[in-house]
């Protein structure tokens, strides 16, 4: 490869409220070459893509395009230059058909500014046939599956004569004979001349596809390398390799018999044949890349989506839950991960959404709601989990990610649960609130609560854990047993890659 | 946020207290109030009736003043209300037209109880104790339009009706109509009479299929206002708008569109009531109600003289060139 | 409760929007009663009060139910037509049918809240909008209400009955005193009852009140049998008031009674409301009304002022809910940040 790289990032680097995120990357993409970009959630991947697209600005460093320094002001401004971006979360208009969507912004219209609807739609066909695809320019894109949209948007990168098309994730949610589909696609765009920057965690197709690899960890390049000349042994430890401090809480003590198990549980489309069981008294992490089944999988064991086959035993007795309400009922609980839409009442106060789930023991046998407990519950709860600030008639919007997180929480602790399903309890929350966090769950579990913790840090997952359950894609791959030490995390992610 | 909103609060304030003030008069001390109660409140006719009361009230001087309240819907109970709000407000007369007749009795009642004179104009409230009704004999009115065709086209006549069934007042035209038809004109027949559910369109389709359905018939009578522009476009519809075989369209209505049809023949004639009048004669014999002389009311003690008998305003059927027409061209100013 | 968290609890009064509001529309009221009482002494006159209340008996009564159905992020503008339908009912019951008072309202009532399970359970089966169930229903009804009268008035029934609207307990017409009783049955419930609290949870985030162990069907189903119930209630007592029951009676009133709602303060969103609010607009509403009458101003102005404070407390919950997204992306920004700098630790 004698050729100047198409397009080189040299020493960027960027950092959010003072916290570097990238640092001194610098990394040549050649001309016609799939160059996969691999790391851990958060290392930094999407930052490094976004910069090179022209949606957020680099702090530092440099971008030559073609040899050219450039620097896009906006995402506008990168694909007029040749650089397309596919999301992950497609940015097509559902209602607008598959012609429309690819020429938006730059229609084709005659010279009273009508749109010229065929000429569209021929123009269209002219794009499909040159990639290889049969789609119909004319239907809307809302009938397309996910992989026909993600094969739209590549034909969108190519009619804007794409010379650098990124694709973020594109085959997690594509079937398999889409995802080969695509890697045909691929290998067709790259014969023509086209530069690929494929971001995925699945080893596996980066093997498969990939001319050169690079990845990232914590903001470093930490290698890049061409795909033939590396394993997927040493990939997966220069994703992981990092030393664990002695932030977290000792492992469980007194672990107890099987309260809770599930046996093939299944939901179509979502996981397959999941079988674990869980202790009395112990922390069983789930760990997995994002979207590989384990929310669903803790949503289908609380009854709030349905199972499509599958038991799950309680104390040894086939349950199944018609809805939350009968989960609840039986001592399990579900600390949701997505705060805004299943966690909070953001427009009531911090008392209320304290007692949203204990309202039947705070009210009098005809369910009048008795005033006192109330208030002594909601400070009992604020006390027993430090909320600041103390004052719980404010509404509870008004508290940091770290409160609100406390709060909710304690919610679910006021119920008494046996069974505690916690999903990323400390996502978007402040270093003290997460150990404290972390400290009341092991406190928790060592009083023989047992509990379920879905965690895509490595090192939470790895400091919590009695042992960690690891999926990929929809299946339960292994339950391994967790002494909590640096070694570990090669056999997880091992397991959770591929 | 507190500042902002107290801001707006003193806004909102301000906006009462300006229109409030202009109603403060200065203190004439024997002000009295007369109250009018309609449905369907600005509609034209309505709008008429008004303001003959209003200009009946000002013969008498500046201190009697009026107020024209009443639902801009089908509400009667809305009626009601404005009724209860006139006696809460001492007037010292109520005319009101009842939406419902049997909604407005309790209040109408009321009113008589605390001796404030009540009266109905247009469309009356036989159970209630209203001084007495002051409107269109509907009978009369329909009659007077029968004689109209019974000149015009003699024993020849094939008539057509359009109408809302089940209406008192209509049921009363109607027959009216066909009482002159058959005194003036006994060879007259009245071939068809079609629903047209109060609707311009539908009245256009139901006689539009009427003519179609019945080729002799030569002449329209339309019992309420509702159906004379769907029975013009109905006639040229079928072609017969003019010529040898033109359709003779009766209409029941002064709407200023139907005026000019009259004026340009395409229309035979419009049965015009007198709201001007009802308004008028609403208001004196409120006043006289409201003022006892010295032989009190031989039915309703404590009131003033009044007719014991309702009193009809009359019709007129306005023809081209009657004067009447350009008069009502112009409604009245509010 | 000691001085510092009742000093807490005034602060957070009074910069809480909401509280605010509230405040703003009792000096309004009493502000406007008094220019009133100063300028027309009339005003505060024994009659004309009950005259503004009566005026308004229906359109507190179904309020209250429109309350809790807006509380849960739903709306019902079908009780004007529930409201004829009652009237209707009952009157047909007793005048067509001879049947007794009790038994007639009994089955009036019954009708009226199958009327409210069918809105209720076709918003939630069919997730359609409410206001499109609802319009579905007021259009439906208004025509079986025209068809099974023929666009005519029924009347006729016992002194009895007409006592129920027309009369009065010590100094009260019975509507007000019936009205009252229900604002402050369903006022102390949707504070202190758990079944009512859980509408609160729903209009706040139906979502998370599912995950909560909330039965939101059954919960939101019942809010509409509540307010269609009340609706058929308010429509006998205004049978018996105009001693006549008419399919035009109470057109409109859904407008009045969402306003009073939002003159309230509630989001029409979902998630806030009481009673006691309500009952604040809807006092504003008759007041402005009857000050109008009161001192002769052209009553179409009346709907501007209406309209006005509606599209006044709208635009206010709306800036509500605009300051929340605004705390929220803030929230989401930090967070985000958060979750990149500790992948660098």
């Amino acid at each position: 490869m004698a050729e100047q790289p198409i397009l080189e990032i040299k020493h960027v680097s960027k950092s959010f409220a003072g916290n570097a995120v990238l640092r001194d990357i610098s990394l040549p993409i050649n001309k016609g070459e799939v160059h996969a970009l691999v790391g851990e959630n958060g290392a930094g991947k999407s930052t490094l893509m976004k910069i090179i697209g022209g949606i957020l600005p680099a702090d530092g460093g440099e971008i030559f395009f073609n040899g050219q320094a450039v620097r896009f002001e906006n995402p506008m401004q990168a694909l007029d230059a040749g650089i397309s971006i596919v999301h992950q979360e497609l940015s097509l208009a559902q209602n607008l058909t598959v012609a429309q969507n690819i020429y938006f912004r730059r229609e084709i219209t005659d010279s009273l500014g009508f749109i010229r609807k065929d000429a569209m739609a021929n123009a269209a066909r002219q794009v499909f046939k040159r990639i290889g695809v049969d789609i119909d320019p004319n239907v809307l894109i809302g009938r397309l599956s996910i992989g026909m949209q993600q094969l739209v948007e590549i034909a969108k990168a190519v009619s804007l004569d794409a010379k650098v098309i990124i694709m973020d994730e594109p085959t997690s949610s594509l079937s398999e004979s889409e995802t080969s589909h695509l890697f045909n696609l691929i290998r067709e765009l790259v014969r023509n001349n086209v530069t690929i920057i494929y971001i995925s965690h699945k080893i596996s197709e980066v093997m498969e596809l990939s001319h050169r690899v690079s990845v990232l960890r914590d903001g470093l390049l930490a290698c890049s390398s061409l795909t033939s000349e590396i394993t997927t042994e040493e990939i997966i430890h220069h994703m992981v390799g990092r030393e664990l401090g002695n932030l977290y809480p000792p492992k469980g003590k007194n672990i107890g018999d099987t309260i809770m198990s599930c046996q093939k549980l299944s939901r179509h489309g979502f996981f397959r044949n999941v079988t674990f069981d869980l202790r009395k008294g112990e922390i069983l992490g789930f760990y997995g890349l994002v979207g590989s089944g384990r929310t669903e999988v803790a949503m289908a064991m609380v009854g709030a989506t349905p199972i499509t086959s599958g038991e799950i035993r309680l104390d040894g007795r086939v349950v199944r839950f018609k809805n939350p309400r009968q989960a609840i009922g039986n001592g399990i609980c579900y600390l949701t991960e997505d705060r805004k839409v299943l966690g909070l009442f953001l427009s009531m106060s911090v008392r209320l959404n304290a007692t949203a789930s204990i309202l039947g023991r705070i009210s009098n046998r005809l369910g009048f709601l008795r005033s006192d407990n109330m208030r002594h519950k909601s400070s009992e709860l604020g006390d027993y989990m430090g909320v600041t600030p103390k004052n719980d008639i404010i509404d509870i919007i008004n508290l940091s990610g770290g409160n609100q997180q406390k709060v909710l929480l304690g919610k679910w602790i006021l119920t008494n649960p046996r069974v505690l399903i916690v999903d990323e309890p400390t996502r978007g929350v402040d270093v003290g609130a997460k150990s404290l966090i972390h400290a009341k769950i092991r406190e928790l579990a060592d009083k023989g609560m047992s509990v379920i913790m879905i965690t895509s840090e490595m090192p939470e997952c790895l400091g919590m854990s009695d042992r960690v359950a690891v999926f990929r894609e929809g299946d339960l791959i292994t339950v391994l047993d967790n002494p909590g030490d640096p070694e570990m995390q090669k056999n997880i992610m091992s397991y959770a890659v591929k | 946020m507190v500042r902002k909103f107290v801001l707006a609060a003193l806004l909102a304030i301000m906006a009462l207290i300006v229109p409030l003030q202009s109603g403060v008069q200065a203190g004439e001390p024997a002000e009295e109030l007369y109250g009018m109660v309609v449905f369907l409140k600005g509609s034209e006719f309505f709008n008429w009736c008004y303001a003959g009361f209003k200009d009946a009230a000002a013969t008498v001087g500046s201190h009697v003043k009026t107020e024209y309240l009443g639902p801009a819907d089908w509400d009667a109970s809305g009626e009601a209300k404005a009724v209860e709000q006139l006696i809460a407000m001492r007037a010292r007369g109520i005319a009101v037209t009842a939406g419902d007749a049997d909604t407005l009795v309790g209040a109408i009642n009321r009113s008589i109880d605390s001796k404030i004179p009540c009266l109905t104009f247009d469309s009356d409230s036989p159970k209630s104790r209203r001084l007495l009704f002051v409107g269109t004999d509907s009978y009369q009115s329909g009659y007077e339009a029968g004689l109209i065709i019974a000149q015009l086209l003699g024993d020849k006549a094939k008539v057509g009706i359009s109408l809302i069934p089940g209406l008192d007042s209509i049921t009363h035209r109607v027959a009216g109509f066909e009482a002159a038809l058959k005194e003036k004109a006994p060879g007259a027949k009245v071939i068809a009479k079609v629903n047209d559910e109060g609707d311009i369109n539908k009245a256009e389709q139901v006689l539009t299929a009427m003519l179609q359905a019945n080729p002799e018939i030569n002449a329209i009578f339309c019992g309420h206002g509702n159906p004379a522009t769907g029975a013009m476009k109905a006639v040229i519809n079928v072609g017969r708008d003019s010529g040898d075989s033109k359709v003779h369209v009766m209409a029941y209505s002064i709407d200023v569109p139907i005026l000019e049809a009259v004026d340009n023949d395409e229309l035979v004639g419009t049965v015009a009531q007198y709201p001007y009048l009802m308004g008028v004669m609403s208001f004196l014999n409120l006043y006289s109600a409201a003022h006892p002389t010295q032989f009190d009311n031989p039915k309703y003690p404590g009131f003033g003289m009044v007719p014991t008998a309702n009193i009809d305003t009359g019709v007129r059927v306005l023809m081209k060139g009657d004067p009447l027409l350009d008069y009502l061209k112009n409604p009245p100013k509010m | 409760m000691d001085k510092q968290s009742l000093l807490a609890r005034c602060r957070h009064f009074l910069t809480d929007g909401i509280g605010a509001q509230h405040l703003t529309l009792i000096i309004l009221i009493v502000l406007i009663s008094t220019l009133m009482q100063f300028f027309f002494p009339l005003f505060l006159d024994p009659l004309n009060v009950e005259t503004l209340l009566m005026n308004f008996f229906p359109e507190i009564i179904v309020s209250i139910g429109m309350t809790m159905v807006i509380i849960t992020g739903g709306i019902d503008i079908s009780v004007a037509s529930v409201y004829a339908f009652a009237e209707i009912i009952v009157a047909k019951a007793m005048v067509e049918a001879g049947w007794d008072i009790v038994p007639a309202t009994l089955f009036t009532l019954f009708l009226c809240c199958l009327i409210g399970l069918m809105n209720g359970y076709l918003a939630d089966i069919l997730s359609v909008h409410p206001m499109i169930v609802t319009m579905g229903t007021l259009l439906t009804l208004r025509g079986v209400n025209l068809a099974i009268t023929d666009g005519r008035a029924v009347s006729g029934y016992s002194d009895a009955f007409a006592f129920l609207g027309q009369g009065h307990l010590w100094f009260f017409p019975i509507p007000i005193l019936v009205a009252i009783v229900l604002a402050i049955i369903f006022g102390y419930l949707l504070n202190n009852h758990r079944y009512f609290r859980q509408i609160y949870f729903i209009g706040g985030n139906e979502k998370a009140a599912r995950v909560s162990g909330v039965n939101v069907r059954w919960v939101k189903v019942s809010v509409y049998v509540i307010c269609s119930f009340l609706a058929g209630l308010a429509g006998v007592l205004g049978a018996s008031k105009y001693g006549a029951a008419h399919w035009g009676h109470g057109n409109m009133m859904e407008m009045k009674a969402i306003a009073a709602v939002a003159v309230g303060g509630a989001n029409l969103n979902g998630g806030s409301g009481s009673i006691g609010a309500t009952m604040l607009g809807v006092c504003f509403l008759a007041i402005v009304n009857n000050a109008f009458y009161i001192a002769r101003v052209e009553t179409f102005w009346y709907d501007v002022v209406n309209g006005g404070m509606l599209v006044l407390a709208v635009a206010f919950s709306l800036y509500v809910n605009h300051r929340n997204e605004i705390k929220l992306i803030n929230q989401k920004i930090r967070a985000s940040n958060r979750v990149e700098m500790e992948a660098n630790q």
